[in-house]
C-alpha cells in the first residue's frame, strides 16, 4: 500500500523559495506541522496500466487502448521502449479540503501545506514507479512524462483518464477547464525498456546512460566505470544489486 | 402495477441482480477507453447477448447499458443519451429480464467544491435521462462517491418519474467514498430523500465490503443492495482476485443483513452470478422453513440523526448547535453579510467548530440582502470548509427550499410555527427533502405565557408535521427562552414546558440558550445555569456560543454526569491540557510585557530586532518602527513587532491597547502598514519568505478586524484606500496564489471584491462596471486557462471601462501580459500591492 511518506526537505524548500542554509525555525517549525496534517489527510489512491507500444501514423498508440499521445517530445521519450506504463495518482480530496480551510485560517500554513502536498505526490508517483519495478525487473523505467510536458497535449488528459477508469478507481476526474481535480493529483506515462536492449552501455547517449545508472544503481561494467563515477553512482554492479533498490 | 410488485417483492423476498458490463465487453474486445453505450446503437444483438447470459444465469434484473449514458460523457460520441439510453432499454428488454433498470452512473466531472460542476447542472443532466429512460421499469443510481451527486441524481429521478429508485455508492476499506462520504451520512440522506432501497456496489470484493454494508444495516431500516467487485483488481493487470465460488459463499455471508437485491460488478460474470442465485435459492428455503425473524437479524429503527456527507451526528445525548452564524445584533457581522465577506463568516463556522460545536446554525436574515441567494452561497462556502451538519435558519419558505434543495446531507430547518401559514409553507418542504424541522411554540397571537399552553402549540405541530410525512422522530420542539430579566417567571414555564414535550410528545427539544441572561451583569453566569437546568429538563439541542468555555463545560459533564459520554472519552480530550483561565491571562500577560520590553530594549540599544534586520540584508528597523512609537508609545512598538515577528494573539491585544490610546486610522498608517512595508523589504531582500510574510499579514489581518469592530460599534466603518476586483479566471480552480493578493491588499487598506476561482469574463466586467472600480486583478495558473485570462481582458476592454488590469500566476510572462493587453504584470502579491497604490495614487 502507498501512503504519504516523510516529506523531502529539500524539494520542499525549494518549492518554497527557500534557498540553501536559509532555512529557518519559522519555516521549520511550519513544515513540520504541514507534514503532520498532510500525512493524517492523504487517502492516496492510483491506478496504472501497463501497455505495448505501438506505433501509429498519428502518434504513439498502444494495445487493446483507445489513447493516442501525439508530438515529437513523447516520442522520443518513448523510444527504443517496448511498453510503457500510463498512470494516475492522487492524495484525494480531502487536501483540497484542507487547503480551503486553512486559507481561512491560516494562509501561511496553507501555502508550505500546499508545497508539501506538491512534493507529497511526486513521491507518491516515485512509490508507483518502484512497485511497477518490483514487479517487472526486466526493464529499465524512463522518468515520468506527463500531459502538458513539451508537444504533448494537456488535451490528452480526458482520454487518459478514461482509459484507466480513473474515477472509479481513484476519484479523479477533469473539470470544464481540463484541470485535474482534486488538485494534487498527477497523471503521466512513463517507458519500459528491455534491460536486455542495455547490452552496448558505451554507446549510450548521456541521458540514456544517466537513466539506466539510476534505475540500477550502478553499470556494473567495469569498462565504462569511468563514467559511472561521473555521475556520482559508481562502484555498484547492477547484476550484483537487488532490483527495486536502485539509486533514488 | 409493476412499480407496486417490485416494491412489495422488495419488502419479502431477495431479487437477484446481473453482473459487470464492462468486464463482458471487454473480454469479448472492447479496447481500453471504448465507449460500451455506442454498441447500443452499433452492435444491439451482442448487447441483448451479454444480458440474456446473466437472465439465464438467474438474474431478475439487468441494468440497461446506460452507465455512462450521459450528455457531458456522451458528448464525444455525436450521439444524444436520449438515442443511447432508448436503445439501450430496448435491447435489455429482449433478453427476457423480469426487470429491466435503468442504469445511472456518476457523470464525471467532479460537483463543486472539488470541481466545477454546480449541483445545478448535475441535476439537470440526471434528468435528461431520467426522461429519456422512461421504458424502464426502475431507476439504479450506481458507483456514486459523491454523495451531493448522488443527491442531484436521486432528486432528478424523484422529480421526473415515479418508478422505484435505487441507489448504491461505492467504498473504500477505510468506510469512506473517495470524498469522504460516510456509510451513516448516506443512509441518512438517502432514506430521508425517498430511495427505495441503498447499498454497495464496485471498489472492492464481496468480504471487504461486507463490514460496510454492516453499518448501512444498522444505520436505516431500507432494503439493502450488495453488488460487489470481484475483488480487488490488480493495480497493475487489472485483473481481479475473488473466484465464483469464493464469491458465492461471502454472498451467503451478507443476506442476513437486510440485503434484498443482490449482484456482481466488475470482474464478475454470469458463472458468478449463477453462485448469486444459489445462494439466494438456498437463503429462501432457510427463510420458507425458519421464518424471517430468525433468518434475518433484527434491524432497529436507528436514532434520530442529522449529517454531512462525512459527518452524522446521532442525538442520542445533548448536542451544542453554535449559534455565532447570525446578524441579530451584531453589526460587524450585518457588514460582513452586506459586502459578501464569506471569509468572515467562514471563520465563525470552523472556530465554532474548534471549540466544540456538532452543528451550526446559520441565519443570513438581514435587511437589505438577498436572502436566498446569500444563504445559498453561505451553505455551499460552510460545506466546503468544515464537516459538522447545518441548521437551516430562516421563516421564509422560499429561503428554506432553496436551501434545503443545495444542501449536502440531512440538515435541521429551523423553524417552523403554529401559525398555519408557516405550516403550509415549511413543512411539505421538510417532508420532501427528509430533514430534521424546528417547530417553534408560538402562533400569529404571538408567545404565550403558560407552559400548557406552548405545549399545546407544540401538540399541533408535530401532528401536523406527521401529517406531512415528516418521520415523528425529525421533530424537534423549541419551546422559547425568554429574557430573564424582564419575565422572570416564563423561564420555569420555559423547562416545564419543555420537559412535557420530551415525556408526553416524546420529541427532542430545541432551545436557544443565551437571550436568558438579556440585560443582566455577569451574563456567562446565569446562561450556564439555566443551559444546566434545561439539559435536566431534557434539552437535546441547546444553541449555544460554543467559544464561550463554561458553556461546553456545562454540556461536556452534564454527558459525563449522565453516563453518555463512557468513560469521559470525550471529557478527557477536551481538558486534558487543560489550563485554568487565570494562570493563561498571567501567561499572557507575562509574555505581553515580555514584547513590550523587547520594543523598548530594541528603540534603546536596537539590539535583537534590529540585529536580526541587519543579518538580513541591513534593513534598518528603526526607520520604520519610529513612527509606530511616536503614535502610541510602547504599545506601538510592540505591536509592530508582533506584527514583524507574526504573533497574531499578541497582535489583537495591542491593537485594543492602542485603540485605547488614539484613532483607528492612526494605527493603520502609523503601525501596520509601516510594520507591512519592512516586513515586505525583508521579502524582497530574500531574508524572509513568502509565508513569513503571510504570517505577519495574518496578524495585520486579526488588528484590522479588532479596528473594524470598534469601528462598526461606533457606527462607522474602515476608510478604504479603493476597490479592487480580483478574479481567478474561467477554467482554473486553483485559487491559493489570488488568495494571498487578496490579504495583502485588504492589509494595505483596499477593498477586494473577491470573485473567486473559475470566474467567467463577464462576471468580472460586470462586478468591475459596477463598483466602478479603477483595478483588477487576474490570476491564472494553467497555460489551459491563460487563453481565458486574454478574453476576460477583451471583455473589459470592449466594456469601456476605465479600469487597469493586472495580470499574474505561475505560467504568466511579462511578454505574455503585454501581448494580452493587460496594463501590469506582476510577479508576486507584494508588487501588486505596489500597482495597486499607483494606480490609487495611494
Amino acid at each position: 500500500m502507498i501512503e504519504v511518506r516523510d516529506i523531502d526537505r529539500s524539494t520542499a524548500a525549494r518549492y518554497l523559495g527557500i534557498k540553501d542554509g536559509e532555512m529557518n525555525d519559522v519555516m521549520s517549525n511550519l513544515i513540520d506541522e504541514a507534514e503532520g496534517l498532510l500525512k493524517k489527510d492523504s487517502k492516496v489512491g492510483y491506478v496504472c496500466g501497463i501497455y505495448d507500444i505501438v506505433k501509429k501514423p498519428e502518434g504513439i498508440g498502444f494495445d487493446e487502448c483507445s489513447l493516442i499521445l501525439k508530438g515529437n517530445d513523447i516520442a522520443r521519450h518513448l523510444d527504443g521502449c517496448e511498453k510503457a506504463v500510463l498512470m494516475c495518482a492522487t492524495l484525494s480530496g480531502y487536501i483540497d479540503t484542507r487547503i480551503r480551510a486553512l486559507q481561512i485560517t491560516n494562509m501561511p500554513l496553507a501555502l508550505v501545506y500546499d508545497a508539501c502536498a506538491g512534493v507529497a505526490i511526486d513521491q507518491v508517483c516515485d512509490d508507483v514507479q518502484r512497485y511497477v519495478r518490483e514487479k517487472l525487473p526486466d526493464y529499465v523505467q524512463t522518468w515520468r512524462f506527463s500531459p502538458g510536458y513539451g508537444d504533448l497535449p494537456l488535451e490528452i488528459q480526458g482520454e487518459l483518464l478514461n482509459v484507466l477508469e480513473a474515477g472509479k478507481r481513484c476519484g479523479v476526474s477533469l473539470t470544464e477547464g481540463g484541470m485535474l481535480a482534486p488538485i494534487k493529483t498527477v497523471t503521466a506515462v512513463f517507458g519500459l525498456k528491455p534491460l536486455a536492449s542495455y547490452k552496448d552501455l558505451a554507446s549510450l547517449s548521456n541521458g540514456e546512460f544517466q537513466t539506466f545508472i539510476s534505475e540500477k544503481g550502478g553499470c556494473g561494467d567495469e569498462k565504462i566505470c569511468s563514467r559511472c563515477k561521473a555521475y556520482g553512482k559508481c562502484g555498484m554492479a547492477a547484476g550484483k544489486r537487488k532490483t527495486g533498490e536502485s539509486g533514488e | 402495477m409493476k412499480t407496486e410488485k417490485f416494491l412489495k417483492r422488495l419488502k419479502k423476498d431477495i431479487l437477484v441482480m446481473d453482473g459487470g458490463m464492462g468486464t463482458q465487453l471487454q473480454a469479448l474486445g472492447m479496447e481500453a477507453g471504448g465507449i460500451p453505450e455506442l454498441l447500443n446503437l452499433t452492435n444491439p444483438e451482442l448487447i441483448t447477448r451479454i444480458h440474456a447470459g446473466y437472465v439465464a444465469a438467474g438474474a431478475d434484473i439487468v441494468y440497461a447499458n446506460t452507465f455512462g449514458a450521459n450528455r457531458k460523457k456522451m458528448a464525444r460520441t455525436g450521439e444524444t443519451p436520449e438515442t443511447l439510453i432508448k436503445a439501450a432499454i430496448t435491447n435489455a428488454k429482449k433478453s427476457g429480464a423480469e426487470y429491466v433498470a435503468l442504469d445511472i452512473g456518476p457523470i464525471g466531472a467532479l460537483l463543486e467544491p472539488l470541481g466545477d460542476l454546480s449541483f445545478e447542472e448535475a441535476y439537470d443532466i440526471f434528468a435528461e435521462e431520467v426522461r429519456a429512460g422512461s421504458a424502464a421499469d426502475i431507476i439504479v443510481i450506481e458507483t456514486m462517491t459523491d454523495l451531493y451527486e448522488t443527491k442531484a441524481a436521486v432528486l432528478a429521478a424523484k422529480e421526473n418519474s415515479d418508478k422505484p429508485v435505487i441507489v448504491t455508492m461505492s467504498f473504500e476499506e477505510n468506510g469512506r467514498t473517495f470524498t469522504g462520504t460516510s456509510a451513516e451520512s448516506m443512509a441518512v440522506t438517502l432514506a430521508g430523500l425517498g430511495a427505495n432501497a441503498i447499498g454497495l456496489n464496485c471498489s472492492l470484493g464481496p468480504k471487504a465490503l461486507t463490514p460496510i454494508i454492516k453499518r448501512l444495516s444498522e444505520a436505516c431500516t431500507l432494503p439493502l443492495v450488495f453488488k460487489p467487485n470481484a475483488g480487488l483488481p490488480d493495480p497493475l493487470t487489472g485483473k481481479y482476485d475473488v473466484l465464483p465460488d469464493e464469491f458465492g459463499d461471502a454472498i451467503k455471508e451478507v443476506l442476513p443483513y437486510g440485503v434484498r437485491l443482490v449482484g456482481g460488478c466488475c470482474g464478475t460474470t454470469p458463472e458468478y452470478i449463477m453462485k448469486v442465485a444459489l445462494a439466494v435459492s438456498d437463503f429462501r428455503k432457510k427463510l420458507e422453513k425458519k421464518g424471517e425473524a430468525s433468518v434475518y437479524i433484527q434491524r432497529k429503527e436507528p436514532e434520530t440523526a442529522v449529517c454531512s456527507a462525512s459527518k452524522t451526528v446521532y442525538l442520542d445525548m445533548p448536542r451544542v448547535i453554535g449559534e455565532r452564524i447570525n446578524p441579530t445584533g451584531k453589526k460587524r457581522f450585518q457588514e460582513a453579510l452586506k459586502n459578501g465577506e464569506i471569509d468572515y463568516i467562514l471563520n465563525q463556522a470552523i472556530s465554532q467548530v474548534e471549540a466544540g460545536a456538532e452543528i451550526l446554525d446559520v441565519n443570513v436574515g438581514v435587511p437589505g440582502i438577498d436572502e436566498k441567494a446569500v444563504m445559498v452561497k453561505v451553505i455551499k462556502a460552510i460545506q466546503s470548509v468544515v464537516d459538522v451538519p447545518l441548521q437551516i435558519d430562516s421563516s421564509d419558505p422560499e429561503v428554506i427550499a432553496a436551501a434545503l434543495r443545495i444542501y449536502n446531507g440531512k440538515p435541521i430547518v429551523n423553524s417552523v410555527n403554529g401559525d398555519e401559514s408557516s405550516m403550509n409553507g415549511v413543512l411539505p418542504l421538510v417532508a420532501k427533502y427528509g430533514a430534521a424541522v424546528v417547530g417553534l411554540t408560538l402562533d400569529k397571537t404571538g408567545i404565550r405565557k403558560t407552559a400548557n399552553a406552548r405545549y399545546a402549540i407544540a401538540e399541533r405541530i408535530f401532528r401536523r408535521a406527521v401529517k406531512a410525512g415528516i418521520n415523528p422522530k425529525d421533530i424537534f420542539i423549541d419551546c422559547l427562552t425568554m429574557t430573564v430579566s424582564t419575565e422572570q417567571e416564563a423561564a420555569m414555564a420555559t423547562l416545564e414546558a419543555m420537559q412535557r414535550v420530551r415525556l408526553e410528545l416524546g420529541a427532542k427539544t430545541v432551545l436557544g440558550v443565551s437571550n436568558i441572561s438579556f440585560g443582566l451583569p455577569f451574563r456567562e453566569q446565569v446562561t450556564t445555569a439555566f443551559l444546566t437546568m434545561a439539559l435536566c429538563y431534557g434539552l437535546t439541542l441547546p444553541i449555544v456560543n460554543p467559544n464561550v468555555e463554561s458553556i461546553m463545560g456545562a454540556v461536556r459533564s452534564f454527558r459525563v454526569l449522565t453516563n453518555k459520554d463512557k468513560n469521559s472519552v470525550e471529557y478527557i480530550n477536551a481538558y486534558a491540557d487543560y489550563i485554568p483561565e487565570s494562570k493563561r491571562a498571567r501567561a499572557a500577560c507575562d509574555s505581553g510585557a515580555l514584547a513590550s520590553k523587547a520594543a523598548s530594549a530594541d528603540g534603546g540599544s536596537r539590539t535583537s530586532a534590529s540585529a536580526s534586520a541587519k543579518s538580513g540584508g541591513s534593513i534598518d528597523e528603526e526607520k520604520f518602527v519610529s513612527k509606530a512609537r511616536e503614535a502610541f508609545g510602547e504599545d506601538g512598538a510592540a505591536l509592530f513587532h508582533a506584527v514583524a515577528k507574526g504573533i497574531k494573539d499578541e497582535g489583537v491585544s495591542l491593537t485594543k491597547s492602542c485603540l485605547k490610546k488614539g484613532e483607528a486610522l492612526d494605527i493603520v498608517n502609523s503601525v501596520l502598514i509601516p510594520a507591512l512595508d519592512f516586513i515586505g523589504s525583508r521579502f524582497e531582500a530574500g531574508t524572509l519568505f513568502l509565508p513569513q510574510l503571510i504570517l505577519s499579514a495574518s496578524v495585520v489581518q486579526g488588528a484590522s478586524e479588532c479596528i473594524k469592530e470598534s469601528l462598526a460599534k461606533e457606527n462607522k466603518s474602515a476608510a478604504s484606500l479603493g476597490k479592487v476586483v480580483l478574479a481567478t479566471v474561467k477554467g482554473d480552480i486553483h485559487d491559493i496564489g489570488k488568495n494571498i493578493v487578496k490579504v495583502l491588499l485588504e492589509n494595505y487598506g483596499f477593498t477586494v471584491i473577491d470573485l473567486g476561482k473559475d470566474v467567467p469574463p463577464e462576471t468580472v466586467v460586470k462586478a468591475a462596471s459596477e463598483n466602478g472600480v479603477r483595478l483588477v486583478g487576474l490570476s491564472a495558473l494553467m497555460t489551459t486557462t491563460l487563453a481565458s485570462m486574454k478574453e476576460t481582458v477583451e471583455k473589459l476592454r470592449e466594456a469601456g471601462l476605465n479600469c487597469k488590469v493586472v495580470v499574474g500566476g505561475a505560467v504568466l510572462t511579462p511578454e505574455y501580459a503585454r501581448e494580452i493587453g493587460a496594463d501590469f504584470y506582476s510577479k508576486d502579491a507584494l508588487e501588486t500591492c505596489s500597482i495597486a497604490r499607483k494606480v490609487y495614487e495611494v
